[in-house]
């Protein structure tokens, strides 16, 4: 074949402006295929008539892109189905094998095609729902973990007020209003029910200035002119809480003082919250 | 609007053969201007070159997976799905009235050429206006008009030879112009 008539010729020009049959296009793919010459020629061009096109570039509307994105997206999840082909039996094959069974060959592979992409269309359905049954339950779980602590913080709350008022309100126990000392804490109070037959001391319903991290507010009982240790008051009590302390025999008064964490072996009398007689 | 691809045209052809979408996002950024305008260019009608380039991009993601690297850039292969689909809009329109006058197309191609001009090389720019107006023309009525050679002779009255020689004449200008 002469080459240089083929490129001199107009051919190549008219296939990059796209004035060509089909015939003349696959004969120039197939002939630049074979000569790198067509090629190379071809390539330059190509390449002109793109950068011509190039120059008219012009911005589309920013809305389109989303548009565009849009049906995309819809697109890539229908899956294109890719085009099944049929192949086309081998004619070397005997020629005894009955149409029949070329059918049967070529119906059977079909039916192959669409079982594994019917196959792989359910895997993938079947792997979304999964995974959004997980997502779910993990969100149901979280839901009913968070809840079911409210609910054990409200019953706890609520067994702590129960146990709090039969305190208060049991006959047997005194109740000791103890008021703030005025130059340390003028609206502090806590409250003491001390029991006259157990003698156990019960402290609450206190409220006190939040104490610093490394001290801890601690209570006495005041017998016969001595303190008596009666333990440290939770950091975390509130106005709310009721708190069992050691046992007195005699008091004539209860006093809080402000201490190092875990207590003192004796009151920091300049350190007194409040205070209430018996 | 246009970045630098982070990745080869093969790695790019591969991940939009995989339905990587967001490849397809970088592809609309990098490509959408230049195809925009050569449908705007045929069609000239900014609503109709819309949905072309819709159409454009939806067949660009439905046939990636036949693109063949041996039938050239992935640029060309796109660039031909936007004419041909232009073409084939202006051809059934052209159809559905019967006017087809290259007496106008002439006169549209090329005060696109003046309105149109969108480039940010000013070299480009200078570059096309050198190009002969007569060689100009011959490609706009056969790549942006849809024209063959042989409606051209007959349309302008012109012995086909003088638009073949003109036509080459041209793309040897082009190619001077652009390399």
């Amino acid at each position: 074949m002469d080459v240089q008539a083929y490129i001199s010729s107009d051919v190549l020009d008219r296939y990059v402006l796209g004035d060509v049959t089909e015939q003349e296009r696959k004969e120039v793919e197939c002939l630049s295929h074979i000569y790198p010459e067509i090629k190379t020629n071809l390539d330059a061009l190509q390449e002109s008539v793109n950068s011509y096109a190039s120059f008219y570039e012009k911005a589309p509307p920013t809305a389109l892109k989303g548009k565009i994105m849009a049906e995309i997206m819809k697109l890539g999840k229908e899956k294109v189905k890719p085009d099944a082909k049929v192949i086309s039996l081998s004619e070397t094959a005997s020629k005894s094998s009955s149409t029949t069974y070329k059918w049967l060959a070529a119906a059977s592979v079909v039916l192959f095609m669409l079982t594994a992409f019917l196959y792989a269309d359910m895997r993938s359905k079947l792997n979304a729902s999964q995974n959004e049954t997980i997502t779910l339950a993990e969100k149901l779980g979280q839901i009913n973990e968070s809840s079911n602590n409210q609910i054990t913080d409200l019953k706890t709350k609520n067994e702590l007020m129960a146990a709090s008022v039969a305190i208060f309100n049991n006959p047997e126990n005194k109740i000791i209003k103890m008021a703030g000392i005025e130059k340390m804490a003028p609206t502090a109070h806590a409250t003491i029910c001390w029991n006259s037959k157990t003698k156990e001391v019960y402290v609450g319903f206190a409220n006190l200035p939040a104490p610093p991290t490394n001290k801890q507010y601690q209570l006495w009982a005041i017998a016969d002119g001595k303190p008596v240790d009666l333990g440290v008051i939770d950091k975390n009590s509130d106005a709310l809480s009721i708190q069992k302390m050691k046992v007195t025999e005699k008091a004539q008064a209860f006093a809080v003082t402000l201490e190092k964490v875990g207590g003192s072996q004796t009151p920091t009398l300049t350190a007194m919250y409040v205070m209430g007689g018996v | 609007m246009k970045k630098p691809l982070p990745y080869s045209e093969a790695e790019l052809v591969e991940k939009l053969q995989n339905q990587d979408t967001e490849a397809f996002s970088l592809l609309y950024d990098n490509y959408s201007s230049a195809l925009y305008g050569i449908i705007n260019t045929i069609v000239k009608d900014d609503e109709v070159a819309q949905d072309i380039l819709q159409d454009v991009f939806v067949k660009i993601w439905k046939s990636v997976a036949s693109y063949k690297r041996e039938k050239g850039t992935l640029f060309t292969w796109m660039l031909n799905i936007a004419r041909n689909t232009s073409i084939d809009n202006l051809r059934s329109k052209n159809k559905k009235y019967e006017i087809r006058n290259i007496e106008n197309d002439v006169y549209v191609v090329d005060k696109n050429h003046n309105t149109t001009l969108n480039t940010d090389t000013l070299g480009v720019k200078q570059a096309v206006a050198k190009l002969k107006f007569e060689h100009k023309e011959m490609i706009d009525l056969v790549y942006f008009g849809g024209y063959t050679q042989d409606e051209i002779a007959k349309e302008m009255d012109m012995p086909l030879g003088t638009v073949k020689t003109r036509i080459r004449a041209a793309l040897i200008e082009l190619r001077k112009l652009f390399h």
